[in-house]
């Protein structure tokens, strides 16, 4: 025994990338080398590839929804781009370090709004000079809107973080009701009356337009879908690398064992918090694409009714799992769009499909893949094809 | 000064609503501990039923038959939710589930069948193509009853020891659908339900007070201390021991299914009482259920998700909290004020504000 450990010991040595504690031990066991260990990278960057060549790719052409060819079918993808890379931001909170923090639908307004007071033109008294048509209400601060959008993003982050705090000492169900609070408060703050927020002009709650950005001047649609794509894109390759880093593993034992965690001296507070931040910073993102899409923007889209869509979008695609929230958004927004002449349905199946989900697969329509190649069928049918092979 | 205790009386009934959804929250809780998102929902789903019925447009029965009749619904209807719904999620058996799925699904494919009301990505498959006649869509509809029950059968789980989360989100998939189910069945009108006290005002000094307002606190507060009164009773007894312990009171005789069941009801019945006194004193919406469940939820919390009176106590303080704040400080002010109190109190006592709470978190 002690010496198959010496033996291991040595190897571990010699690859240089695993970091050993003091005393020589390795603190994680080596990843596997070359193209087997980037494998997820590879195949999320494959996917991606394909993904941002869509508007003119004639796939998908027999989705009316989804048909990139027409704006509607465009937009819709947005919506679904937008929607997953919140949802993987949340899948990180709730699904890999297991806080349930439900403050999500207020970070998600932050973003949307945040951006669209940031980048909305300063306001003009002078209506002859102003190129655009936009109402003085809703006059803002004139900045670039890629200027604004990473400072509210950062913003949103920190407000993130200052949100998770409560879950430095509140547990599971109450940890959700005070960040369900604090989210219904952030909408509210948003929707307060322009008096106590001359500088924001939200124009009392009552929606605003958002001032569209146009990206290399390639029109509203296929720029929103663009911001989408990016926030889709950046969140993912946070989410992979953090999840197989150091932090990802940190998050999943403070999960697991806080007990534990706590004397080896990991601070379960602060990988919370990191979490939330993280998360928060994909919400807003992913907001800010969502408003650049729906190019209007109003309080009462943010309500708790958003937060479920985004719940649905998580259980649906699967808890903890990498692609669960593209899935999720994907089934979600083709619901959304199918029924939507029809909104006593919609929301009718909505919560059906929220309850079939949680009774059937509670794990999502991504782990569909490795609960068929567990289940007892295959795993016989697999037997059964090595041993013909065998005796052949 | 009247403008005060106006406020203090407008108060204290959105409080007594916010304590009795609260405390039907917590009697759920205690017994079952799932936290039910759709309480609220399914109270107003109650409340409706006592309006339908008691409505002279539509059925037009007398008001005290209509109510009777209303709650037995109430409390009939939070049994079967627990019946077919959270059983398997409990541990008990899945198979009232199975037979439901089943039986509606069967009943949703007759429509299918005969018109093509199919989507697009399967009504290629033959036979599943629509526009068959009544009696041949019949025939495949009852085929696939069996299937159903089947499948749902191997593939529902019982699980036992769920945590909070998948049945938070389970209850939450139970509001939308019932909120849809309200907006199909009675419209998404809103509707004035009569009283025989609604309209009637009398004066306290310069203070005028709505004997709908007497009626609410007055029902809030009996409704509280006969709970109260309930869970000291035998049965009272045995549900919280299946809180505490399930176990270990199964292993002693408890029969927690029709425990649950019990719990369940009582939650119905109390839920649909708030939301059929808030119909009878404000209207009957959609969008009244969205926002009493977090307050109730927020009295719930301030009770520990134990505690009776602390959630009666929580209940009114938030009502009474917000109507004050709204009047004196800033109309602004009082939808956030609810929010406000719950992070403070959860920042300063997270272990929940009653000795009772700390109990339960050891």
């Amino acid at each position: 025994m002690a010496l198959l450990e010496k033996r291991n010991l040595e190897r571990y040595r010699t690859l240089a990338s695993v970091k050993t504690n003091s005393s020589g031990f390795p603190l994680y066991p080596p990843k596997a080398s070359g193209i087997k260990g980037q494998r997820r990278l590879i195949t999320s960057t494959g996917i991606f590839v394909i993904l941002a060549f869509l508007p003119w790719l004639p796939i998908l052409g027999w989705f009316t929804i989804f048909n990139p060819a027409t704006n509607y079918g465009l937009g819709n993808i947005a919506y679904v781009f937008a929607y997953a890379a919140a949802g993987v931001g949340f899948n990180l909170l709730i699904g890999y370090s297991g806080t349930l923090g439900l403050a999500h639908a207020g970070i998600f307004a932050l973003g949307a709004y945040g951006t669209a007071i940031l980048s909305a033109p300063q306001e003009c008294l002078d209506y002859d000079t102003c190129e655009t048509i936009i109402r003085p209400a809703v006059a803002g601060y004139g900045w670039p809107f890629l200027v604004a959008l990473p400072v509210v993003c950062i913003v949103a982050a920190l407000i993130g973080a200052l949100v998770g705090f409560p879950a430095a000492r509140l547990k599971g169900f109450y940890l959700a009701i005070a960040t369900l609070a604090l989210g219904e408060l952030i909408v509210k703050l948003i929707s307060l009356d322009a008096k106590l927020w001359s500088g924001l002009k939200t124009n009392s709650g009552t929606g605003k337009q958002v001032p569209i950005f146009e990206l290399f001047g390639s029109g509203q649609l296929k720029s929103a879908y663009f911001i989408s794509l990016a926030s889709l894109i950046i969140t993912f390759v946070a989410y992979v690398i953090y999840t197989e880093n150091r932090l990802g593993r940190t998050l999943k034992a403070v999960r697991d064992i806080e007990i534990a965690t706590g004397p080896l001296g990991i601070s379960g507070t602060y990988y919370k918090l990191v979490a939330f931040g993280l998360s928060s910073f994909a919400a807003a993102f992913a907001g800010a694409a969502w408003a650049q899409n729906s190019a209007f923007v109003n309080p009462t889209s943010f309500r708790t009714r958003l937060l479920v869509f985004l719940l649905v979008v998580l259980i649906l695609g699967g808890l903890g799992k990498l692609w669960g929230p593209l899935i999720g958004a994907f089934v979600f927004v083709y619901l959304r769009q199918e029924f939507q002449d029809q909104q006593k349905l919609l929301f009718f199946l909505i919560g059906v499909a929220l309850m079939l989900a949680i009774l059937l697969l509670p794990e999502g329509f991504a782990s569909l893949p490795d609960r068929m190649r567990d289940s007892r069928w295959v795993q016989d049918l697999r037997r059964r094809f090595k041993s013909a092979k065998v005796s052949s | 000064m009247s403008d005060l205790l106006q406020q203090i009386v407008a108060g204290l009934e959105a409080g007594s609503y916010y304590a009795l959804i609260g405390l039907a929250i917590v009697v759920v809780m205690k017994s079952t501990d799932v936290p039910n998102f759709a309480q609220a929902e399914m109270g107003l789903m109650a409340a409706y039923m006592c309006w339908w019925l008691a409505d002279g447009d539509e059925i037009g029965w007398p008001f005290w038959l209509a109510i009777l009749v209303g709650f037995a619904f109430a409390a009939v209807f939070g049994a079967l939710v627990q019946f077919f719904l959270i059983r398997p999620l409990t541990g008990l058996s899945n198979q009232p589930l199975a037979i439901l799925a089943a039986i509606s699904l069967g009943y949703a494919l007759i429509d299918l069948f005969q018109d093509n009301g199919l989507p697009f990505f399967i009504d290629w498959i033959p036979g599943l193509g629509g526009g068959y006649p009544l009696g041949v869509s019949l025939v495949l509809a009852i085929l696939s009853v069996p299937l159903v029950y089947i499948f749902m059968k191997k593939f529902v789980k019982k699980m036992d020891n769920v945590d909070h989360f998948p049945l938070l989100l389970l209850t939450i998939g139970l509001t939308f659908a019932l909120g849809s189910l309200i907006e199909i069945f009675f419209g998404n009108q809103p509707q004035k339900f009569n009283t025989p006290w609604s309209g009637n005002i009398f004066n306290i000094g310069d203070t005028r007070i709505g004997y709908d307002q007497v009626v609410s606190i007055g029902m809030g507060l009996a409704i509280a201390i006969g709970l109260a009164i309930f869970f000291r009773s035998k049965w009272g007894v045995r549900m919280r021991a299946i809180a505490e312990d399930g176990t270990t009171a199964r292993l002693l005789g408890i029969n927690a299914g029709v425990i649950s069941l019990l719990a369940w009801a009582i939650g119905g019945l109390v839920a649909g009482a708030a939301m059929t006194l808030k119909g009878g004193s404000t209207v009957l919406e959609l969008g009244s259920a969205e926002g009493l469940i977090l307050k109730g939820f927020i009295a719930a919390v301030l009770g520990g998700f134990v505690s009776l009176p602390g959630t009666f106590i929580g209940g009114m303080v938030v009502g009474v909290a917000e109507a004050v704040a709204g009047g004196q400080i800033s109309t602004s002010l009082q939808p956030t004020m609810a929010l406000l109190i719950v992070v403070i109190v959860l920042f300063l006592y997270p272990d929940g504000l009653t000795r009772e709470a700390k109990l339960r978190e050891v």
